[in-house]
């Protein structure tokens, strides 16, 4: 557990998220990859930080998607813990099939809650089927809550403006919807579903279709009507 | 001049004033600027102030830090202040103080098991407990002497919240004078005042601890920054502009218009396809 306070010496929020995610994958035994992120209202979201580039993908999918794990953890403000996808694929049809989860076998999600407020997820991926072990689940559910603190700390940290003015990692989807929802005069969540629709129906992540709309090289009418 | 109490025409005539400038400050989304007939006193002012940066609060943790700063800005012997609260389970913390030493003399004060900020804290308890001299107060015998060995003089606690039923929220203000005898009846007076504020403040929040504060306090962050991002492209779109251009054509506006960044980005990104703001919206848009 001292691991996870250690990470307090990272410089920066970016820094501090992926050191908080690397920890939690030394930590956790038959665990490849840790991720973070926060949930906002109106379905935007922050990528606090993931372990490897394998799990950020993971975790753009779902953004993408509307749908896995961690959304439905966030709903149902508790743990999700999913020994095999396949199997469960039911559950999250378009995220199962979609491939931009990769090879993606087992998931366990845990909320990082604070009383009764809740900020996001940690969500651990494993590319081989099977439980994760009741002690270890256990072992999870405090680590959720430690990096919670370590989070809470760090914001406590920033002044205001600082707070504000962070760069997020999907600041661009935020950015991007506001521009296509004055562009098409939509609102701002016809503008995101739009990004997602056609993320979806060209098979690429929010972020990547959120950057082309920003650099104005998607041209608007695929996303009209 | 012999002090005559207002009559009931000069009472209706100084309300009249009042509620203009009311109207007129939440118009413009200034404190009020002008007296209403007498001059304000600097206390008044600082009150005046206070009230509507509380009204503009979002957390209770933004209340609570600005009680403190007023508190020690307008108590006239107050040198370091804080706030306890003493959540559902009977435990108590420090959420916000305006000095280190603060967090040290609260926490003497829960490990000990004793101390005015326990007192007041106690819903059963008295509404302000004192120590005009804390070297020698009989009811603190340990606190008293360990607050006096880190140069304090006297100690001011009020209740928050004092309506509170068990298991509910309670609190105090706690005012921290560096001189023995350095609080009297003026300052009780003003500590009371500012604990009422901060009580009608957090009477509407159900955050029991620092830890749910400070949530709080992320969760609107969080929300700040999408929103922000949400509104930058808002105005890229609308002006042509970079994200950075962006950013500061929302920064000098929210200055210009004496809004905070936060609220300008939300009413810009709620009613973007109805509003109109002069200077932030691009003349030849359709």
């Amino acid at each position: 557990m001292q691991q996870v306070f250690e990470c307090r010496t990272a410089s920066g929020r970016a820094e501090l998220g992926q050191a908080l995610c690397a920890a939690c994958v030394r930590m956790l035994p038959d665990v490849d990859a840790a991720a973070l992120v926060f949930y906002g209202d109106s379905q935007t979201r922050e990528l606090v930080g993931a372990s490897d580039p394998w799990a950020a993908g993971i975790e753009e999918a779902q953004y993408t998607l509307g749908e896995g794990p961690g959304v439905e953890a966030v709903a149902a403000g508790g743990p999700v813990l999913v020994p095999d996808l396949t199997a469960d694929g039911v559950r999250w049809p378009v995220f199962a099939a979609s491939g931009q989860a990769g090879d993606l076998a087992a998931a366990f999600v845990f909320p990082l809650q604070v009383g009764a407020i809740l900020l996001g997820t940690l969500a651990l991926y494993r590319r081989r089927p099977g439980a994760l072990p009741a002690e270890f689940v256990v072992e999870a559910a405090v680590l959720a809550d430690l990096v919670s603190q370590v989070l809470l700390a760090q914001n406590e940290q920033m002044g205001g403006e600082e707070q504000v003015r962070m760069e997020t990692s999907y600041q661009d989807v935020n950015m991007a919807t506001g521009m296509l929802a004055a562009q098409l005069r939509i609102s701002l969540e016809e503008a995101l579903l739009r990004l997602r629709a056609h993320a979806f129906a060209a098979d690429r992540s929010i972020l990547d279709v959120a950057r082309d709309v920003l650099v104005r090289r998607l041209p608007l009418d695929q996303l009209a009507d | 001049m012999p002090h005559m109490p207002p009559s009931a025409e000069d009472w209706n005539r100084d309300r009249t004033r009042f509620t203009a400038d009311a109207e007129k400050a939440a118009a413009s989304g200034r404190a009020p600027a002008r007296d209403h007939g007498a001059p304000l006193g600097p206390l008044a002012q600082q009150f005046a102030t206070l009230t509507y940066s509380l009204l503009d609060a979002t957390t209770a943790g933004e209340v609570l830090r600005q009680v403190v700063d007023a508190a020690v800005r307008v108590v006239p012997g107050a040198d370091v202040v804080s706030v306890t609260l003493r959540s559902r389970d009977g435990k108590f913390h420090t959420p916000v103080e305006t000095d280190p030493i603060a967090i040290e003399l609260d926490q003497l004060q829960y490990d000990l098991l004793e101390g005015p900020c326990l007192d007041a804290a106690d819903p059963a308890g008295p509404a302000v407990a004192v120590a005009p001299d804390l070297s020698t107060a009989r009811s603190w015998p340990r606190f008293g002497p360990a607050a006096a060995e880190r140069g304090m003089g006297a100690v001011l606690s009020t209740a928050l919240l004092p309506d509170a039923q068990a298991p509910r929220l309670s609190g105090a203000l706690n005012i921290y004078s560096r001189e023995r005898h350095g609080l009297d009846q003026t300052d009780q007076a003003v500590a009371l005042l500012l604990a009422t504020h901060a009580s009608l403040a957090l009477s509407h929040t159900e955050a029991v601890d620092a830890a749910t504060l400070h949530a709080a306090q992320l969760r609107r962050a969080i929300d700040s920054r999408d929103v922000i991002g949400q509104a930058k492209g808002i105005l890229m779109a609308r002006r042509g502009l970079t994200s950075d251009e962006a950013f500061d054509l929302l920064r000098r506006s929210s200055q210009d218009l004496n809004v905070k960044l936060v609220q300008l980005a939300e009413i810009i990104a709620s009613r973007h396809t109805e509003l109109d703001l002069p200077g932030l919206t691009d003349p030849t848009a359709p």
